[in-house]
């Protein structure tokens, strides 16, 4: 009986401690995560619209389908930035897609994904002249993520489809261009599964677009 | 003593070449070696912690109990190396996702608490933990970095030979098997070998 009241005593001690040290350091962590992951999302945003946009989060406001911000320039809007969350090949993807009172692409920003590595996980790669030889000593480049950036300048008011037989740096202007005219984009290599999936997250994305145009109207 | 330690940690008991324990993390995160480097940091830390913990309580813990008081301890720790990794490196804690508080369940930490710390002083535990996790995190960053040239033809992210094309496989599953099978080859073909030798 002695016993056992000991180690029921103890553990509760060792729980009840270990409950006290996490709550502790989860009160002041907590709010630093939160800032952190609203960095993310705004640093992608300012990718999307350019700088001097002003932001405005619609969240709270009605009920869209999907989270939007707009981007006014001054008092007018220049576009809207849509949060998209499409199923990819292993869990979901998140992304910010910004798009222009027109109906143009503005920018495409992946805030996260689980795909696989080397492979769909390529989506957010950039393409880097840095190597090992001159890599810690040359100066800092701006580095473009090569899969997203196909995506801008293209329309939401046209079917977007994934067509091409190379990826996208390996392509000629002519075969770049061709793309274009088709309002097209060329998948990764072996991951036309995570291509599509951003593809059908844009689809929804220019439906709530062509919502929120056709309100306006 | 300290070179004696630093030998044992790293060499005679390794703990994944020598000892086999952690080997899904071994598996799991070693694609870059910048993982692996968050990924061995996280585990110094809440190996060294959790050993000085279990050593400092190690006379109040009953026998019966011992191994859940452990766990709680373990997991506190893990919690906070989680949080704090969310809080300061969200880009490394997204990267390494499930396998942070995955490491409350890495067998390498409760062996060292059971088998180490609940046997050992303060200092003895403190340096155990220490030298244990640095060969651990070693063997991680040894084993990524194999991966990561092979598999992305990068090395902390940076491009190692410009034009060759990397062998996707390695950065897969499978080639994880094949690199940390490969590093257990040499590893043991030198232990037989001295064993042999000096018999």
């Amino acid at each position: 009986m002695n016993d056992t009241f000991k180690a029921v005593l103890t553990l509760t001690a060792v729980t009840a401690a270990a409950g006290f040290v996490i709550a502790f350091y989860h009160s002041s962590a907590a709010k630093l995560i939160a800032s952190q992951t609203l960095r993310h999302e705004r640093s992608a945003l300012d990718q999307v619209f350019g700088p001097g946009v002003r932001i405005i989060d619609t969240s709270g406001s009605g009920s869209p389908p999907i989270h939007f911000w707009i981007g006014k320039k001054d008092t007018a809007v220049i576009g809207y930035a849509f949060l998209i969350e499409t199923a990819g090949y292993s869990g979901p993807i998140r992304a910010v897609a910004g798009i222009d009172t027109g109906g143009t692409i503005m920018g495409l920003v992946i805030l996260s994904h689980n795909e696989t590595p080397a492979v769909g996980g390529r989506m957010d790669e950039r393409i880097s002249k840095r190597t090992i030889w001159n890599g810690f000593i040359t100066r800092a480049e701006t580095l473009r993520p090569w899969f997203t950036e196909q995506f801008k300048g293209l329309s939401v008011n046209k079917p977007l489809s994934v067509g091409a037989v190379s990826e996208w740096p390996c392509l000629s202007d002519a075969e770049k261009k061709e793309l274009i005219d088709k309002n097209a984009i060329s998948a990764i290599s072996g991951a036309t599964v995570s291509s599509r999936a951003i593809v059908r997250g844009i689809g929804k994305a220019a439906n709530c677009f062509a919502a929120l145009r056709g309100a306006r109207q | 003593m300290i070179r004696d330690e630093l030998k044992r940690g790293i060499m005679v008991q390794n703990p994944i070449f020598g000892l086999a324990l952690g080997l899904c993390p071994a598996l799991a995160i070693t694609t870059t070696a910048f993982n692996a480097l968050g990924m061995g940091i996280a585990v110094i830390f809440v190996l060294t912690c959790s050993n000085v913990t279990v050593s400092l309580i190690r006379r109040w813990i009953p026998e019966k109990v011992r191994i859940p008081c452990y766990i709680t301890i373990i997991a506190t720790f893990v919690t906070i190396a989680d949080l704090f990794m969310k809080a300061y490196a969200p880009f490394l804690s997204s990267q390494l996702g499930i396998y942070v508080p995955l490491i409350a369940a890495n067998c390498l930490i409760l062996a060292r608490a059971e088998a180490y710390a609940s046997k050992s002083n303060l200092v003895r535990a403190a340096v155990d933990g220490i030298v244990m996790g640095f060969g651990f995190s070693l063997s991680l960053v040894l084993i990524s970095a194999v991966r990561e040239i092979l598999g992305y033809n990068k090395l902390f992210g940076v491009t190692v030979i410009t034009g060759f094309h990397p062998m996707v496989l390695f950065v897969m599953p499978a080639g994880g098997f094949f690199v940390v099978a490969a590093f257990f080859g040499i590893v043991n073909y030198r232990r037989i070998k001295k064993a042999r030798g000096n018999p």
